[in-house]
């Protein structure tokens, strides 16, 4: 019993210094981390979901505090205006949803892509996939989108990914959040 | 390297390899996995070094799991720090087969007499076999696609043990 005792204290003072050392080392490496993060997240090539312009220029716009918008940026070819990029996060089934959607300056979706999702292998994160994302494409920014379960009828509609109904939802209200904002900040708004 | 004739050893040392295979699909991420386990391997016998001929011993195997625990978070870590894309292959695996691996290996230690030179050779072994798995699927992978799917793992490893136990005396089956 003594020697147990002993050695259960010894047990335990180990857990607490390889806790101590994991948290250094956390410490140590959080910035490296997270800056990784960061370039897998931003580094999206404009021209696959704008193919008109090439660069993205910061705007200076104001971005409300509660919304799902986390950036916005003006796609641009040789200094004219062609469209905006829109960058959301929405909160999907188990995880945040990171979408950069591209708006045209005619108010049309020319493509969106998914930077980053967590959700379930196999059924959720089909989100990510082309035969997903591809279904928004050149949908009309004008009106919010409605997540529909067969095929399409109107322009508003998107058709989602059976067994997939939360994340394919949390896709679309990210689009419909970018939408918003182009429609109230950016296509009237002065630009 | 001594006998490693004992068959339930040998199927203790395979079933650690069928662990790894999820690694394997291309030669970087299987020498990754095959590097960062023999290193959390070695470290942690290392500093089981102060511990294992005092320590009782059915607690062996609790300070064996912590000290796994924690190499593996910090390999992981070191993983997230330096090696993004190989994080963005095989994300949360890189814990779960580090961990498995390094505690199965450990069962098998545990029942042979303790050394560091048994340890190194058995890391070896390990990333050698991880490797030729990963060479053999990331070429054939380009022609067919069902060598990247999971059941091909197990089926080139069974070609693989046949031929090194042709090659090898069939008592010497380094696995």
């Amino acid at each position: 019993m003594k020697i147990e005792l002993k050695w259960t204290l010894i047990l335990v003072v180990l857990i607490v210094i390889c806790s101590i050392i994991t948290g250094v080392v956390y410490g140590a490496l959080e910035d490296k981390i997270a800056e990784n993060n960061f370039e897998t997240k931003d580094n999206i090539d404009i021209t696959s979901l704008l193919p008109e312009a090439d660069s993205l220029k910061d705007l200076d716009i104001d971005i409300p505090e509660d919304s799902k918008i986390r950036s916005v940026k003006g796609a641009y070819s040789n200094d004219e205006l062609k469209g905006y990029l829109i960058k959301v996060d929405s909160e999907g089934a188990y995880s945040t949803i990171s979408i950069a959607i591209a708006i045209t300056n005619e108010g049309k979706i020319s493509g969106i892509e998914i930077l980053s999702q967590n959700e379930t292998e196999g059924l959720g994160d089909k989100i990510a996939d082309d035969e997903f994302t591809s279904r928004f494409k050149d949908k009309t920014a004008k009106t919010p989108l409605t997540l529909v379960n067969d095929e399409t009828s109107a322009n508003d509609e998107v058709q989602g990914i059976s067994g997939a109904t939360i994340s394919a939802q949390a896709v679309v209200d990210g689009v419909n959040a970018a939408i918003e904002f182009f429609n109230t900040h950016l296509e009237g708004g002065g630009n | 390297m001594n006998s490693y004739n004992n068959k339930k050893n040998n199927t203790a040392l395979l079933a650690a390899i069928c662990t790894g295979f999820v690694a394997t699909t291309s030669l970087k991420t299987a020498l990754s996995i095959g590097l960062a386990a023999s290193i959390v391997l070695i470290i942690t016998n290392l500093i089981m070094h102060l511990f294992i001929n005092k320590a009782p011993n059915s607690m062996l195997m609790l300070f064996y799991i912590i000290l796994t625990a924690f190499i593996t978070s910090i390999m992981y870590l070191i993983f997230q720090a330096y090696f993004p894309d190989i994080v963005n292959e095989l994300g949360i695996y890189i814990p779960v087969l580090l961990f498995t691996i390094s505690i199965i290996v450990q069962i098998f230690l545990h029942e042979k007499k303790y050394s560091i030179l048994n340890i190194l050779a058995l890391s070896i072994g390990f990333i050698l076999i991880l490797c030729g798995i990963g060479i053999i699927r990331e070429l054939l992978g380009g022609k067919y696609t069902a060598i990247l799917e999971a059941p091909a793992a197990f089926i080139i490893t069974g070609f693989l043990l046949a031929i090194l136990s042709g090659i090898f005396d069939k008592d010497k089956k380094t696995a």
